[in-house]
């Protein structure tokens, strides 16, 4: 295996398991809140703001993993 | 394919001064006239008795302010930190719609584009995000500076009354040097959070429309909705835990 052959396997590897967490995260995270507006529908906005809040900062795993894949391919 | 378009580093377009010019920031200066130019057309047209534009407009300003007030206890402080928040959310949702405007993009000189999407560009975003954290740090050591490095320190678990509560100070100690990191990693999280969101969205969109004939018309309509969509949330993000860190150190520091 060429260098270049393992900098493509690393990149995709890293991806699909730092997809793994923010994944099951965000889902939980979307079905507590799908829960609670369900619960409450008056505050429902409130909620929603929280939530992609949340949710965003689940994702930052997954993103930081996205850009060390970046570096990977581009960079190293 | 066209895998050499999708790069990192932006197209360095001429030197002043020795100063290279990229076009990360033509683009930036780019979105920052749009954005003068939308403010100037908007504040012509103002007036006492809202049209249903400038209603909505005010709506979306004061549901910032009512988040700024909610976080921040001193009603003052509140209203000077909405208009910090405010434009970021600003300057980040143009720029992350950039890639919208037509032709713009097309534009090529020195084999690479003139305009590039500026929040695509890590230095842009650490730029925005150091700023945040920095002046969250400046703003509480300007109010009170010895509680604001007693709060990052953790030196009020130096105070102790017995030989037994000396794991305390250690504890202490160790928990204050974290939160010195903390506060390197805010930045690196804001940062690298804005970048990959906004880069991924424009490669996802190259990747398809590089794929095939068939696949460069129709088919990437929802994958540029749903960088649209997540252009707006990240501009969301990066503005409310901006005025989350602000608001941390600032409630911690003002007196109740």
């Amino acid at each position: 295996m060429d260098a270049e052959a393992a900098k493509l396997l690393a990149a995709g590897i890293c991806m699909g398991l730092g997809a793994i967490g923010p994944a099951l995260g965000e889902g939980l995270v979307g079905s507590k809140a799908m829960e609670a507006m369900s619960r409450n529908p008056q505050i429902a906005d409130k909620i929603m703001s929280n939530m992609l809040v949340a949710m965003a900062v689940t994702e930052s795993t997954g993103i930081y993993s996205l850009v060390i894949a970046l570096i990977i391919i581009f960079a190293a | 394919m066209k895998s050499e378009s999708i790069s990192l580093s932006p197209n360095i377009i001429a030197h002043v001064l020795n100063i290279p010019i990229n076009s990360v920031m033509l683009g930036t200066f780019f979105v920052t006239i749009i954005i003068l130019l939308v403010a100037f057309a908007i504040k012509s047209n103002i007036s006492l008795i809202p049209s249903r534009f400038q209603y909505s407009l005010e709506f979306i300003v004061n549901f910032f302010y009512s988040k700024s007030k909610d976080s921040v206890l001193n009603k003052d402080h509140a209203e000077r930190l909405t208009y910090l928040v405010f434009s970021l959310f600003i300057f980040i949702f143009f720029a992350n719609q950039f890639s919208l405007i037509p032709l713009v993009q097309n534009i090529v000189i020195n084999d690479g584009n003139l305009f590039k999407t500026p929040t695509a560009h890590l230095s842009q975003t650490l730029a925005l995000s150091i700023s945040v954290v920095l002046l969250s740090n400046i703003v509480a050591l300007y109010i009170s500076p010895l509680k604001h490095i007693d709060n990052l320190l953790n030196l009020s678990s130096f105070k102790i009354k017995s030989v037994k509560e000396l794991p305390n100070v250690f504890l202490g100690l160790f928990l204050g040097v974290l939160n010195i990191i903390g506060e390197f990693s805010k930045v690196i999280s804001l940062a690298c959070r804005l970048f990959g969101n906004v880069f991924a969205g424009e490669v996802m969109v190259l990747i398809i429309v590089s794929l095939s004939v068939y696949t460069s018309f129709i088919v990437p309509i929802p994958f540029i909705l749903i960088s649209t969509f997540s252009g707006l949330i990240q501009a969301m993000v990066f503005s409310f835990l901006a005025l989350s860190f602000i608001s941390n150190n600032l409630n911690a520091v003002v007196e109740n």
